[in-house]
């Protein structure tokens, strides 16, 4: 494969990708200029390792794994970010501005439950509900097995219930059985 | 996956996060900055030595707009004073920019005398758009892979002028900057264009007060366009992830996934032959969908 089929590849990954991948960093960082700064890393680990970027859809699960594993990093150097990123980072700070604060609604309750949770528990809860990743793709980004995956999805969802339990939310108002699950888990 | 699964999960989703702009040039400037490095090889971050280039308002602005270097208009003699009124109220410079044609060295030189290390910059833009304010602080408190929680801080503030406030970004009108403050930052402000001047601070197409605001115009094919674009008195011109350069005339059947106001009744229009997967939110400048 010549230079300008590898360009082309890329291309074809980063315009397929680029939206879920910004979304995927946006909503693990704090400040838009680590989201600018992630997003860039992770693909320029995509473009460096080109040949192990799987085809198809397995790609954007790929791409989640190496963005999960910059976040986790975190930053190394200042010097490291461009001009470029910097700007990037300035429009989506702006982009944030637009957008409005969050907490115009009366889901604060489960944004503080959320947020108690360690954070195996909310990234497996995350892919599930943010990316809309079935079990199995969120052990292929995790990299366990689809049963370990599995049994992390299903016992973040019984620790969030007690959370949401915990701090008084009205579970029931959104189904019938929810009572049941909270009393199951203590 | 029983009912109570169903619930945690849709909670979830409904505290996900804003996903952001999605795809916009600036990250398709992001995709050429990348590639120009050669694959396998570690790339080289060759940013650090590009040539300082002026940032622009908006998600689209940026590639969509010849960024150029501010033109320096006359040397100014005038006294500092003339171009910016600067106040100091308590703990912090209240700034105000006095005259918007002022030679920007003019603006430097009035802030480097109280010790500010900020670079002003008047750029022409529509007259909906005159007055914009961006502020492009030296620091911010970075805390990675934590979740998003609220806004993030900054030392530089605006204020906003009196009045409802639609536009992206912001109704600011004054700055406040703290006394002391040793950071370096950029401000960009925009004024509005001489007739027939190019727009360096081009508004979203669909901004308020622009002529497509609260048109659905995302995904619209160019030959829906055009008769509107007609119609408002706007003259097109196209470009492509394709093509990347701007042409008077696109297919009709592609489709449309931005555009700014590059000057006073045009616009740069970018368009692609596929639809846009996420368009940006239509109410992100027509907050009342009307």
């Amino acid at each position: 494969m010549g230079p300008p089929d590898l360009k082309r590849r890329f291309e074809e990954i980063y315009t397929a990708h680029y939206a879920e991948i910004l979304a995927y960093v946006r909503r693990r960082t704090a400040s838009s200029d680590d989201a600018a700064d992630a997003l860039a890393e992770t693909f320029t680990t995509a473009w460096r390792r080109l040949d192990d970027v799987p085809d198809g859809a397995r790609a954007r699960l790929w791409l989640y794994g190496v963005a999960r594993r910059v976040l986790a990093n975190g930053r190394r150097a200042e010097s490291r970010r461009g001009e470029l990123v910097e700007r990037l980072g300035a429009q989506l700070a702006l982009w944030t501005e637009g957008t409005g604060p969050v907490g115009a609604d009366d889901l604060d309750g489960v944004r503080v439950a959320f947020g108690r949770l360690k954070p195996d528990d909310m990234e497996v809860l995350s892919l599930a509900s943010w990316e809309g990743l079935s079990s199995e793709e969120i052990a292929t980004v995790l990299g366990c097995s689809r049963g370990a995956a599995r049994l992390r999805l299903h016992r973040a969802r019984k620790r969030l219930a007690g959370e949401l339990s915990a701090a008084g939310f009205d579970l029931a108002r959104y189904g019938s059985r929810a009572i049941t699950l909270t009393k199951e888990k203590a | 996956m029983n009912d109570v699964d169903r619930i945690i999960d849709r909670l979830v989703a409904d505290i996900a996060p804003d996903p952001g702009p999605g795809m916009t040039p600036l990250a398709r400037e992001l995709f050429e900055e990348i590639t120009r490095a050669a694959a396998p090889a570690p790339p080289r971050r060759r940013w650090a030595v590009m040539p300082r280039r002026r940032w622009i308002a908006g998600p689209v602005a940026a590639a969509l707009t010849t960024v150029a270097a501010v033109a320096v208009i006359g040397v100014g003699s005038a006294p500092a004073s003339a171009a910016l009124d600067i106040k100091r109220d308590g703990d912090h410079y209240i700034i105000t920019v006095r005259d918007l044609f002022a030679n920007p060295d003019v603006y430097q030189a009035e802030l480097r005398a109280r010790g500010l290390d900020i670079d002003l910059t008047v750029l022409p833009t529509s007259a909906s758009n005159a007055r914009t304010l961006i502020v492009i602080n030296g620091v911010r408190p970075r805390e990675p892979g934590r979740p998003v929680s609220g806004d993030v801080k900054t030392p530089i503030t605006t204020i906003d002028e009196p009045g409802p406030c639609e536009r992206f970004g912001g109704c600011a009108a004054t700055l406040k900057v703290p006394v002391g403050y040793k950071e370096k930052a950029e401000i960009v402000l925009g004024r509005e264009a001489r007739p027939g001047e190019e727009y360096m601070m081009p508004p979203g197409i669909d901004a308020p007060g622009e002529p497509l605001h609260c048109v659905h115009y995302a995904n619209m094919t160019v030959a829906e366009l055009m008769p509107i674009l007609r119609e408002r008195g706007v003259e097109p011109q196209f470009t492509s992830y394709a093509t990347k350069r701007f042409e008077s005339t696109a297919p009709g059947g592609w489709y449309v996934y931005d555009g700014v106001m590059s000057a006073a009744g045009k616009a740069r229009i970018l368009v692609n032959p596929v639809p846009n997967p996420k368009p940006r939110p239509f109410d992100a400048f027509c907050k009342n969908g009307s």
